[in-house]
């Protein structure tokens, strides 16, 4: 009896110092999460580490994103381009956040940073609508919105796709 | 005589599995911890997608876990507490092979996690593979009084 209280002190001192060592080297290491991430689909993407102003980043409709994108905006698809080239938004340019280093270079010069873009991927469960948007946001970009549902919701919706045919 | 002889061969036998055991599950556990270290996103989206914590719960879990599946693995391999250390471990495969059974019998197919992001997908396979270090998990806990602990820095008050 007395040495089971002695183990149970054990393992909680065990977890409470790897909680402890955990919480501290999370806080550090430059890939650490905030305690608290965007994990509620009605917001926007799922994504463990979300930017203060995720929600207004975020284009909720299928409608918003038609308006936005007969305005012009430029649509980017965040997705690898092999997924890219078996279809996508009608116009949109890939720029895969696998390949963001060595694309970046080109970009850069394509599209001042004032151009109004919108990421996509393919739907509220991919977050790499998300990261490309924090990426472009940290190297100038200022107008950089999430169309959250992606592309599953824009062909649902009917429409214009491409697929194959337009690659860059 | 005989009976010496064969009672510290029983001795040597346990000891050099209780030491097989905790060397074995402490370094898979060791080895689990740090891939998901290494890639906190990949392991929070991984734990999302099991669908059993709320949101809040997500982040949190996906920072504290690695480090306990590490330290518990890592006294293991060091012999610090081992009994400890082994029902620590123990505890969390239960927990795992609940979350497993639990999405497999509503029907979740997804990404394990098991050793990191990625890794592949869950199925009977994992439960049987989480019941299969019990076994060892089992042995170190239960190996009291069979003879003594090897290669142990703190194995003193078990």
């Amino acid at each position: 009896m007395k040495s089971g209280v002695r183990y149970l002190m054990r393992m909680a001192l065990l977890v409470g110092v790897s909680a402890g060592v955990a919480l501290v080297w999370n806080a550090l290491a430059p890939w650490g999460l905030p305690l608290f991430g965007q994990w509620d689909t009605e917001v926007g993407v799922v994504t463990p580490a979300p930017e203060d102003d995720e929600a207004d980043l975020t284009v909720q409709t299928v409608e918003e994103a038609q308006v936005l994108w007969a305005k012009g905006a430029v649509f980017l698809d965040a997705r690898a381009a092999q997924s890219y080239s078996e279809g996508h938004i009608k116009g949109a340019v890939s720029f895969s956040v696998y390949d963001f280093d060595a694309l970046f270079f080109d970009f850069i010069d394509a599209y001042p940073p004032e151009t109004p873009f919108v990421t996509y991927c393919s739907g509220r469960f991919c977050d790499e609508s998300h990261r490309l948007a924090a990426m472009l946001k940290e190297e100038g970009y200022v107008h950089v919105r999430i169309f959250a549902d992606g592309l599953p919701a824009w062909m649902a919706a009917g429409l214009p796709v491409d697929g194959g045919t337009d690659e860059r | 005589m005989k009976d010496d002889v064969m009672t510290g061969f029983r001795t040597e036998v346990w000891g050099a599995l209780e030491l097989i055991s905790r060397w074995v599950l402490g370094a898979i556990f060791l080895y689990a911890g740090v891939q998901k270290i290494i890639d906190p996103s990949g392991f929070a989206k991984t734990i999302f997608g099991y669908g059993i914590l709320p949101g809040e719960m997500v982040n949190l879990m996906a920072i504290v876990l690695p480090w306990v599946e590490s330290f518990a693995g890592g006294a293991l391999l060091l012999g610090v507490w081992p009994a400890s250390s082994a029902r620590v471990i123990a505890g969390l495969l239960f927990l795992f092979i609940t979350a497993l059974v639990f999405n497999i019998s509503r029907g979740y197919t997804f990404d394990c996690g098991c050793y990191g992001a990625g890794e592949g997908v869950t199925g009977w396979g994992t439960v049987w593979r989480d019941l299969a270090m019990l076994v060892p998990a089992l042995g170190v806990i239960f190996f009291k009084g069979r003879g003594r602990r090897r290669f142990c820095l703190s194995a003193g008050g078990e």
